[in-house]
């Protein structure tokens, strides 16, 4: 699997440079940008979009149907993806909560917490929804698909709570269960990873 | 050992191969208990297939010409006379043949052609 | 022991059907699989390669059937397909850096030493490689894992005709070994009938015939007479006939030919055309 999360990496260097540096600008805004919350989850919506282009390009290259005469199974085919996607979420989610953290901290707690459970919730719904989906059909087919998840996980990051500090001090945005939400969100997509394996076990390259 | 292949001619490569390694031994060319090469090296160097090397030797083992010890390789069997002695009725037969076809050609008896051959046997001696 | 075994192989597509096909490439030999587009030779490869699911049928690689050590078949077989399949962000230098990670027994001299004589530059993106450029790549990486069986299709298209010999050579040298095994599939007939021990003919997803090459050239020959001298011969010496105003030509297996006739050696190119044209 190393082979496989070396390619992905390879690959990531090379096609996501803009996104590489758009991410960074938005991070950096994020820091200051008192309540824009789209600021703030747009580099999780981005990374977590990520794998899903480098999947269509996988197809496009044929490099699907090479790799299925290497010795992988399409287990581990499908499964350095997810842990792909697992390791830039978090990634972004470690620097955005630095980047919250130097604003939020120490005294929004409930704010700080609420808003790394939804970065999570973000990072991993999209991937969860559309890859099964993705190796179900193939990424020509699911393309619909892939535009419809962008677009709800943005409209989604544009209609959250008002992040601001409100007039009393009490946090302006605040999440019910952070917690739930990012066992929910981890669940959901571990659920999806067992389904992709079996969707891709049954494709034909 | 020299061999050379005629792709052109029509005659199965594996006769051709069996003739001129079984002339060389017969000439001497390829000396007692000398290593031949190997059926998949003499294929590719020759730029032919393996089965059809592995037939001719198969037919030069079938024929005493050679033999196989395991692990080694194929090897000149001992000059024997008596498939000495076979080979050269069979080149002999094969002549007269010749001589009688051009004979019957050019309207020449029988005993025209014993008269040519006591001349020739007479000039050798 | 044979390298492939193919028993009863099916899969039906609409408006095709492969099979049932029986194939067996004995280890250390070479097997030619020709084929005019869409005969099936590419279904074939992808079956054997489990791209595909088949839909009737066995198939068993170095001695493994099914679901056997599948891993272990995969880091011996050496693959070339018609496209070859990297990212084309990746240079050969990232090329080596996944297979080293892919195969326990990667060899890097080997590799690099491919390289060198295909002249494959190093710094330079796979998208801007050449055609001709891509398929040496892929030739090279399929060599440099230590297989045992290499299964190329059309590994020789978009090569010149200098290059296209020099890797005829190279896979020839592979069978040196009598361990090694190669099924390539190719419709430069002429590279193949240098190359191959046997040749499979496909047409419509069915095997027109599968056997030694050598026996096949001098099993069969081209007899040119007339029409009625070509009716007087059993019919099932006559595999093909192309008539023409002033007489006809045809393959025949050479003991039918009659004696003193004006016959030639056959090409596989030939016998290929003619019994497609036949079927």
């Amino acid at each position: 699997m190393k082979a496989l999360l070396l390619k992905e990496f390879y690959m990531a260097k090379s096609y996501m440079r803009v996104f590489a540096a758009m991410v960074l600008i938005f991070l950096f805004a994020s820091v200051w940008a008192n309540g824009n919350m789209f600021l703030i989850m747009y580099p999780m919506i981005i990374t977590s979009m990520l794998p899903m282009s480098l999947l269509s390009y996988d197809e496009k290259f044929h490099w699907d149907r090479y790799c299925a005469a290497m010795p992988f199974t399409r287990s581990q085919v499908v499964s350095a993806k997810y842990v792909f996607v697992l390791l830039s979420a978090l990634a972004i989610l470690l620097v955005s909560a630095v980047a919250q953290g130097i604003r939020l901290l120490p005294e929004e707690k409930e704010a700080f917490f609420s808003i790394i459970s939804m970065l999570l919730a973000m990072g991993l719904s999209g991937p969860a929804v559309l890859l099964p989906i993705i190796y179900k059909l193939g990424s020509e087919r699911a393309r619909i698909a892939y535009y419809i998840v962008i677009g709800a996980v943005c409209a989604l990051a544009f209609i959250l709570p008002y992040d601001g500090i409100s007039a009393n001090g009490a946090p302006a945005v605040s999440v019910p269960a952070p917690l739930l939400i990012c066992l929910i969100s981890v669940l959901l997509f571990a659920a999806s990873w067992l389904l992709s394996i079996r969707f891709y076990k049954n494709r034909s390259l | 050992m020299n061999i050379f292949i005629d792709n052109k001619s029509g005659l199965p490569i594996y006769d051709q191969i069996y003739s001129q390694i079984k002339s060389q031994i017969i000439s001497g060319g390829l000396r007692e208990d000398q290593l031949l090469p190997s059926i998949r090296n003499l294929a590719k160097d020759l730029g032919i297939s393996v089965i059809t090397t592995r037939r001719a030797y198969d037919e030069l083992e079938r024929e005493g010409f050679i033999y196989t010890v395991a692990g080694k390789g194929c090897f000149v069997a001992a000059k024997n006379t008596e498939l000495l002695r076979e080979e050269n009725l069979r080149q002999i037969e094969e002549r007269l043949q010749e001589i009688r076809d051009l004979a019957a050609a050019s309207g020449l008896s029988r005993e025209d052609i014993i008269e040519m051959f006591s001349v020739i046997e007479e000039e050798t001696t | 022991m044979n390298a492939i075994e193919i028993r009863q192989l099916r899969k039906s597509y609409p408006g095709f059907d492969l099979g049932p096909l029986d194939l067996n490439l004995p280890q250390g030999c070479i097997m030619g699989l020709i084929g005019e587009n869409g005969a099936g030779k590419t279904t074939t490869i992808r079956l054997i390669l489990d791209m595909l699911q088949r839909d009737g049928g066995s198939i068993r690689l170095l001695g493994r059937g099914d679901g056997e050590d599948v891993m272990l078949t995969r880091e011996e077989t050496g693959v070339v397909l018609d496209e070859v399949g990297f990212p084309e962000c990746f240079n050969t230098r990232q090329v080596n850096n996944v297979m080293r990670l892919t195969y326990k027994n990667w060899d890097e001299a080997a590799y690099r030493e491919y390289l060198r004589r295909f002249d494959l530059p190093e710094g330079k993106q796979f998208k801007d490689f050449s055609r001709g450029m891509k398929m040496k790549l892929g030739i090279a990486v399929a060599l440099s894992h230590k297989p045992r069986l290499l299964i190329l299709d059309e590994p020789t298209s978009g090569l010149d005709p200098v290059v296209r010999d020099e890797v005829v050579e190279l896979f020839s040298e592979f069978t040196r070994d009598e361990s090694h095994s190669i099924l390539i599939s190719s419709h430069i007939v002429s590279d193949l009938e240098k190359l191959c021990d046997y040749i499979a003919f496909l047409h419509k997803g069915r095997l027109l015939l599968c056997e030694e090459k050598d026996l096949l050239l001098s099993e069969y020959c081209i007899l040119r007479c007339t029409a009625a001298e070509l009716n007087a011969l059993p019919k099932a010496a006559v595999k093909g006939r192309k008539e023409n105003p002033y007489g006809v030509t045809a393959i025949v297996r050479r003991d039918a030919a009659p004696v003193g006739a004006n016959i030639s050696p056959i090409s596989i190119e030939e016998l290929f055309v003619f019994m497609v044209k036949e079927a």
